[in-house]
């Protein structure tokens, strides 16, 4: 089993809903608090384990924009996990998820630097490694209703972008979407088989049967005739 | 470390304030102080999601610049200099000074509410002071495109309707950013993608929404009008028409007469009994519109012809279909909107053939009001919403106006997966209040209360508030000649009206949740001028300034006397049916607020305004306030949202009235009514019957439920204005030809102003600003509202903040090399009537004739419980200090805005861009106020957020 | 990536101490073999200490690059995967066996043991400075980093500290000896300086990922980014680029050549030339490879560009490349 999230670019309209929703969840749960430095000062800088970035592609008016949601992929072959000399980093045999255990990280930041994807920030209150949690604290919490049983940022994503599951079976709903959508991952060849997948951006486009219109309004033409406008 | 453990101890319903969009969430409190905000899954506005900013709230609860306690002005006005004072002395001055003021005369009190959620409320406050001067924010906000829509089909966007997101196959987002629709939106338009629809997105900018569009069409900024000129010259053409529509449900086929310079001129041909006119071809005679359905007409939509009578008549479609044709031809169009002709002509034939060809047939029968059957429910599955984009121009409403025609002529409202009302929406144009009309200012008399409503839609000049002489009553210049259909009033003319004592000086200024002293008022150094500017004497022009705010903004800063309020988590609440409810298209919805977190526990000594509001009713003896005998009507303001009652049985709630709450919308006073909202997840929503869910322009059965409750006065058809006609009165009264009392004075810019713009027909000009600034100032500059950020509230919020604490002005690139200008250059913002310096972002994403930002990041430097060297002071600019607040039109300075309703045209502002000289990274002109005391010792190095 | 003090630090104290008992314990083992190479009693014993001292400094000094010193201990749990893991045991029972060796010969304990410890050191030592060198050469998400030049450059690194330490003292307490080792100091000198040449030059060759790759969308042009979702930095803008070190780069790179490889190459071979063979030569030497190497390990942690920095528009502008597979977005067709 390999938990994961799937994330639609082909909706995602770059609210940074998941992003917050994610830091008030996250913050006052287990692997709380994300600490904000300076927070009313010149240079806020906070742990968060959910941002959001925004591409442009080509030029103008060929211009097509997109966001990209980056949290933790939570990596098939984690090259966060190995460097740890601690163990700290791990990546949990039962569901996949990539964690990072608190109490043995030393803060060596190896493993961020062994993350291609920047998706590990080290909190200097803490002086630990921090990093999304799939939100192992929800999604296993057997005092939520069922269907609060997800991470915080899919449960709130107003555009429901944002998919929960396990990418390895194949009747879950985000294996056949990637399936499907032909879903992708970031940074492909970096041998690091990330877990969250991302859709593509897909344009619905019109084609006209274009006989309806083929005679012109006679309306129109008498309209054109009594204003003498045009030939 | 150990993973899991219950993150509440106590879970409660309520409404979410972070912004107006009115979402259902379930909040969780640990140990008193909140963990989490959710939304509210059964909430049919959310629908369980939050946005960015409904999940920092948080972040508001606690934020460092949260006022603690009433605060009266110790140093000068905008030094931010005051002094903690207790509740009893706050009221007790407040109460002082109105006094004195309504003494004087009631009208010398302005009362103006910003984001007001309980405006109906705090108008009918207004009326038992007395007073004319009230208004919310529509002025500044969306006037246009409620007006527009009002006039047009007796509803509109936001509150009052939006697109059938479940069965649409084409939305068109016009003009919008995020809009209030925020969560709907969001929700609706996956929703239609993945139904395979097409999203097209009508704007300058491609960036939020734009991302996931099929389309982006890159207009010119202020010329959305002729563009949907164009598209409905194109449907005309191909007879992509709705003709069955137009016909039954609008006024496009009835005569209007043709008799210039005569008092009949552009008025409807009736006949003896009043009755407008068509010309029925089968019969070939002259027919009362009403009989059209009822006797099976078929009216003419083109020609001329000539009455009994001897009058030359056009159906108003004759005339609107010359314009199309000889003005707005897609290629005539293209020069206008730099958009291709060919996309022009595409996106037209687009929208005609699916609205026509291929309708939505839902197998629901339902009953017109003229009687007859229909086995299903036909819809037309085109949709549009537009905003501030197509608003904020001074051909704003105009522009409006088309959009809603080209729905008209696609036959698209109130149809499955067209436009849908949301009750109590629609209405009965002819029965939309009008603002209650006095002739002098003062009167009203000390004592007495305000007879009518403050805001309406006036239908004739008759309706105006004006004196005999032809000058504004309201101080806001409301429904003057030269603002006659300022629907929503005209906040943003307060301040300078104030301070120029145009029309007469006011005594006391009361605001509520506007941030009028910033991000909320045009050309700010001149608006801060007039805050504090004196007479010889060194008294204050603007004599008494009083705030409602929970937080230290500008505003706050600027003001003499300042009412610290509760938060959306500390106080009742009513989202109100009378007001703006969170409605859904399928049925009415209102929901309530309550005390969730206790805000003295927090050692915040706050009160909700409402309280505070019937406190200072009581103390003021306001009759509305009391009994009978004199002593006092209502406890607090939990005790008057049960027991208020605008009309026997209909008071702020609509849900379980009645003794038992047995009764829903009409019933007496239920003492138990909000224990049943709150048991009820905090809202109430009767869910239509499939029948009563479309067509409701003509809907037999709703409307016959819908006038039972009281939302509309009659069962008739709702006719809408194809053809305006009351715009026309005004053009008479432009011409001398209005036969009414109400003359406009002998002004002839004024004149010309109302025979010029007052056309019954939309059509495009040219926004103002390209007259007087022209080529000199070539790039429009406008802002947009960031997803993550509600205007000035949120820099204080700590998780908000870090996604900007600094804003940019956003550039096409080829614009940026003929100007010679570089990616993160410093630059300076010029428009006619000021600067400011900022630092240049190049994208492709924007289209070259415009320059923008993000909206109210910039901060004045000591506001908003940030330290002095914040981002938002320093780096983050206001674009506000190049917007103007007038115009010189011949002699006369005139407040900027849209003719017609007074609209506030934001994004006329037009500039010029070049590099600054001194390229140190700030921006520039930079404002300051001290710090509040207790906001100093709150600022922590470190926050760790963990209850 | 942003340089770390303490791990700079780690490099040099390291490499001088285990570079320098490399040297000194090699003499004592050419001794067994009837070379009389070892260096006098007093001199060996001053190494020793030295050795011991440096690596104590570097391992005190490395802590501080933690979050929690108190944990440190944990860090040998990962021996089997993690290279930060070995070092860290490595240099940890190099310090150890060192000490031991040190006692054993101040002691005068058996050759046999002596030279037990002394072999055991001195692979530990070597298989130490190895496992810091992989920690580097192994991150395939720093291009400039991720090859056997980190690894060459770096070991030999620690010879040419090593040589001219020992340099100092054969002058001053073996003087027959001290030629070699300016011969030695010249030959590791000019290694140094054609591996780090090399590792310079490569920096040009690799083939730098673009933004397109690292989001791998289905797009043929270029991409821009126009928001990084936070105006202000956060921890992986500041742990992964250092803006001002960039700045000082271009001044930095040739200065730490200067002072690392040309002054001290030129003394040496001047006083081989010249034939004097004298303190006044081997100390500045010694001083400047020594100061010269802390700059050119800054560098190399400035020069190092983390693939991550793509996601924030802060890597090395490359163009964009096309990749296989990439097409303009699908669409889906809707007929009316
Ligand atoms: N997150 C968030 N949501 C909000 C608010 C907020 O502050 N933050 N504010 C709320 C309020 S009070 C309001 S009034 C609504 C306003 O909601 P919007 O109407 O979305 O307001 P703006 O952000 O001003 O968006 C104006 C859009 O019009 C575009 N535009 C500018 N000029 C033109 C033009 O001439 N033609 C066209 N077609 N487009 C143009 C701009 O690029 C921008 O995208 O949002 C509400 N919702
Ligand atoms: N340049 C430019 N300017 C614009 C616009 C634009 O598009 N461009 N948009 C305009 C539009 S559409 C609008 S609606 C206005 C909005 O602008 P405003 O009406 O000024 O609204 P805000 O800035 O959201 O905040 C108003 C005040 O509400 C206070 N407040 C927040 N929460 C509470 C509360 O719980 N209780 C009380 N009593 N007060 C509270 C805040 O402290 C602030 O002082 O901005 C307008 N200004
Ligand atoms: S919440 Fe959803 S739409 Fe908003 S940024 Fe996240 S993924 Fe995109
Ligand atoms: S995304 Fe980064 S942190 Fe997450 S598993 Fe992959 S490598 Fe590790
Ligand atoms: S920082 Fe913590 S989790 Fe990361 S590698 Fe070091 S010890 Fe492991
Ligand atoms: S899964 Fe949970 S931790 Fe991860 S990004 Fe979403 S909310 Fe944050
Ligand atoms: S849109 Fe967001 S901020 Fe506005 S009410 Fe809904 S959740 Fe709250
Ligand atoms: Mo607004």
């Amino acid at each position: 089993m390999q938990l994961a999230l799937v994330i639609d670019l082909n909706t995602c309209v770059g609210c940074h809903a998941c992003a917050t929703n994610c830091k008030e969840w996250n913050t006052q749960a287990s692997f709380g608090p994300l600490s904000d430095f300076d927070p009313y000062g010149k240079e806020p800088q906070g742990v968060w384990y959910n941002r959001i970035m925004t591409y442009e592609v080509g030029e103008f008016p060929h211009t097509q924009v997109f966001h990209l949601p980056k949290s933790c992929l939570h990596c098939q072959d984690a090259p966060c996990v190995p460097v740890c000399p601690t163990g700290a980093s791990y990546k949990r045999e039962q569901d996949g998820i990539v964690l990072v255990n608190y109490d043995d990280c030393i803060g060596c930041k190896l493993c961020s630097w062994s993350c291609p994807y920047g998706c590990r920030e080290f909190d200097e209150a803490d002086k630990v490694m921090k990093k999304c949690t799939l939100c192992i604290d929800r999604i296993y919490d057997e005092s939520l209703p069922p269907e609060h049983r997800k991470p915080a940022c899919v449960l709130t994503c107003p555009a429901k972008a944002r998919f929960f599951g396990d990418i390895e079976d194949p009747n879950s709903e985000v294996y056949q979407m990637i399936k499907r959508r032909n879903g992708f991952v970031l940074f492909s060849d970096m041998g690091t088989n990330p877990a969250n997948h991302y859709l593509p951006r897909t344009e619905t486009d019109i084609k006209l049967d274009e006989h309806i219109l083929e005679h012109e309004n006679p309306l129109f033409l008498e309209v054109m005739r009594r204003h003498h406008v045009g030939g | 470390m150990e993973i899991g453990g219950s993150f509440y101890d106590r879970k409660a319903y309520s409404t979410c304030y972070m912004c107006a969009c009115r979402c259902g969430i379930e909040v969780y409190v640990r140990n008193n102080k909140v963990t989490y905000i959710k939304g509210n899954d059964l909430h049919p506005t959310n629908r369980g999601v939050l946005c960015a900013k409904g999940s920092s709230g948080i972040m508001k609860e606690y934020s460092p610049a949260r006022l603690k306690k009433p605060l009266l002005r110790i140093g000068p006005r905008g030094s931010g200099e005051f002094k903690e004072i207790e509740w009893e002395e706050a009221l007790e001055i407040a109460a002082s000074w109105i006094e004195e003021a309504r003494k004087k005369g009631p009208h010398k009190i302005a009362f103006f509410t910003g984001r007001d959620q309980m405006q109906q409320i705090n108008s009918w406050f207004s009326s038992q002071l007395g007073t004319v001067n009230w208004a919310a924010h529509g002025g500044f906000c969306s006037v246009n495109i409620a007006a527009a829509g009002l006039y047009s089909i007796g509803g509109s966007f936001w509150e009052f309707g939006e697109a059938d997101f479940e069965n649409t196959k084409y939305f068109m987002l016009i003009g919008v950013a995020e809009d209030h629709s925020s969560n709907p939106f969001k929700l609706g338009i996956q929703e239609m993608k993945r139904k395979g629809g097409k999203f097209v997105v009508v704007n300058p900018v491609r960036w939020g929404y734009g991302a996931v569009a099929d389309e982006w069409v890159a207009i010119k900024p202020g010329t959305d009008g002729a563009f949907f000129m164009g598209l409905m010259h194109v449907l005309f053409k191909y007879n992509l028409v709705n003709w069955e529509f137009l016909k039954e449900y609008t006024n496009a086929p009835w005569l209007v007469i043709k008799a210039p310079s005569t008092p009949k001129d552009g008025l409807f041909y009736k006949d003896s009994e009043g009755r407008a006119q068509v010309f029925d071809k089968k019969s070939g005679t002259f027919r009362p519109a009403d009989r059209i359905v009822p006797d099976e007409l078929d009216p003419a939509f083109i020609g001329e012809f000539e009455t009994p009578e001897g009058y030359r008549v056009r159906p108003a479609f004759d005339i609107f279909a010359e314009r199309l044709v000889r003005e707005y031809s897609p290629e005539q169009v293209s020069k206008i909107t730099g958009i291709d002709a060919k996309d022009i002509e595409r996106i037209a034939k687009e929208i005609g053939t699916i609205a026509l060809y291929h309708p939505t047939i839902l197998p629901i029968e339902w009953t017109d009001v003229w009687g007859r059957k229909h086995k299903h429910t036909i819809g037309r599955p085109v949709s549009f919403h537009m905003m501030r984009g197509v608003g904020s121009h001074t051909n704003g409403f105009q522009s409006s106006r088309t959009v809603f025609l080209l729905m008209m002529m696609l036959g698209i409202v109130d149809v499955p997966g067209g436009f849908l009302n949301k009750p109590p929406y629609p209405k009965h144009i002819e029965d939309l209040p009008k603002p209650y009309v006095i002739k002098t200012q003062d009167q009203i008399k000390y004592g007495e209360a305000y007879p009518g409503p403050h805001l309406g839609y006036v239908q004739t000049p008759d309706d105006l508030l004006v004196d005999d002489r032809g000058r504004p009553i309201r101080i806001d210049h409301a429904y003057s000649w030269w603002f006659p259909m300022a629907a929503h009033g005209c906040i943003q003319n307060v301040i300078p009206a104030a301070y120029q004592k145009d029309p007469y000086p006011i005594e006391v200024l009361m605001i509520y949740m506007a941030n009028m002293a910033w991000n909320s008022s045009q050309n700010i150094p001149y608006i801060l001028e007039a805050l504090t500017a004196t007479d010889q004497a060194g008294n204050y022009i603007i004599p008494k300034i009083i705030t409602i705010d929970a937080f230290y903004s500008e505003q706050v800063a600027y003001s003499d006397l300042v009412f610290p309020d509760a938060t959306y988590l500390e106080q009742w609440f009513a989202l109100s049916l009378l007001d703006r409810p969170p409605s859904a298209v399928d049925g009415p919805v209102d929901a309530i607020r309550h005390p969730i977190v206790d805000p003295k526990a927090n050692g915040y000594d706050v009160k909700g305004w409402g309280d505070v509001m019937v406190e200072l009713g009581y103390r003021l003896k306001l009759p509305a306030f009391l009994n009978e005998d004199g002593s006092r009507k209502y406890k607090d303001f939990k005790d008057f949202l049960i027991n208020w009652q605008i009309r026997p049985g209909v008071g702020a709630l609509a849900g379980w009235r009645g003794k038992n709450g047995e009764k829903h919308f009409v019933g007496e006073p239920n003492p138990n009514q909000l224990e049943m909202y709150l048991k009820n997840r905090g809202f109430f929503y009767y869910k239509l019957p499939e029948n009563m869910r479309y067509y409701r322009q003509a809907n037999k059965d709703y409307q016959e439920w819908a006038s039972g409750v009281g939302f509309i006065k009659k069962v008739a058809p709702m006719i809408f204005n194809f053809y305006l006609e009351p715009l026309q009165k005004f053009r008479l009264a432009g011409l001398g030809l209005w036969e009414g009392k109400n003359q406009p004075p002998n002004d002839p810019i004024l004149r010309e102003r109302l025979i010029k713009y007052f056309d019954p027909l939309p059509f495009w000009y040219p926004p103002f600003e390209e007259e007087v600034s022209g080529k000199d100032y070539p790039l429009y500059a406008f802002t947009q509202r960031p997803q993550w950020m509600y205007h000035s509230w949120d820099s204080q919020n700590v998780w908000l903040r870090q996604i900007s604490t600094r804003n940019y002005l956003y550039m096409n690139p080829k614009t940026a090399k003929e100007l010679g200008i570089e990616h993160l250059d410093w630059v300076i913002v010029e428009s006619r009537t000021g600067k400011v310096k900022c630092q240049v972002f190049l994208t492709n994403t924007t289209e070259p004739n415009s320059v923008w930002t993000w909206n109210a990041i910039g901060k004045m430097k000591g506001t908003w419980g940030l330290k002095p060297e914040a981002q938002e002071g320093s780096l983050g600019f206001l674009l506000n200090h190049v917007v103007p607040h007038s115009i010189k039109l011949g002699t006369k300075e005139v407040f900027y805005g849209d003719p017609i309703t007074g609209h506030l045209a934001w994004f006329d502002t037009k500039v010029k861009v070049y590099k600054a000289q001194d390229q140190t990274p700030e921006t520039w002109p930079q404002f300051e106020v001290k710090p509040l005391e207790h906001i100093k010792e709150s600022w922590t190095e470190l926050l760790r957020y963990k209850p | 990536m942003h340089p770390p003090f303490s791990l700079i630090w780690f490099f040099i104290t390291a490499g001088i101490s285990i570079g320098l008992f490399n040297f000194v314990y090699f003499l004592e083992l050419l001794s067994l073999f009837g070379k009389n190479t070892a260096l006098p009693r007093q001199a060996v014993l001053i190494s020793l200490v030295t050795s011991l001292v440096l690596i104590a400094l570097g391992a005190i000094g490395a802590s501080f690059h933690l979050g929690h010193k108190l944990r440190a201990w944990k860090a040998i749990k990962r021996f089997h995967t993690s290279w930060l893991s070995r070092e860290a045991v490595f240099s940890g029972t190099y310090g150890f066996l060192l000490f031991l060796y040190a006692l054993s010969y101040y002691s005068n304990q058996s050759l046999f043991l002596q030279h037990l410890l002394g072999i055991l050191t001195l692979i530990n030592g070597w298989l130490s400075s190895f496992s810091t060198a992989m920690i580097y050469a192994s991150n395939k998400f720093v291009p400039e980093w991720n090859s056997s030049l980190t690894v060459l450059y770096y070991l030999n690194m620690y010879l040419m500290l090593g040589a001219p330490a020992t340099g100092v003292l054969t002058t001053i307490f073996y003087p027959q000896l001290s030629g070699e080792f300016f011969f030695l100091t010249a030959l590791f000198l000019s290694l140094g300086f054609f591996f780090r040449l090399f590792f310079n030059i490569r920096q040009f060759t690799i083939p730098h990922p673009t933004l397109n790759e690292a989001l791998n969308l289905p797009h043929n042009r270029p991409m821009r980014v126009i928001d990084t979702g936070s105006t202000t930095n956060n921890y992986c803008t500041t742990e992964f680029y250092y803006q001002r070190g960039k700045e000082l780069l271009s001044t930095a790179v040739p200065l730490s050549y200067i002072i690392t490889f040309l002054i001290p190459t030129f003394l040496t071979f001047y006083a081989l030339i010249s034939s004097r063979h004298e303190l006044i030569f081997i100390a500045p030497i010694l001083g400047f490879t020594v100061a010269g190497s802390f700059l050119e390990r800054w560098c190399f942690f400035v020069e190092g560009n983390h693939v991550q920095n793509l996601y924030y528009g802060i890597y090395p502008p490359q163009g964009y490349s096309l990749r296989k597979g990439y097409t303009e977005p699908k669409k889906t067709v809707i007929r009316y």
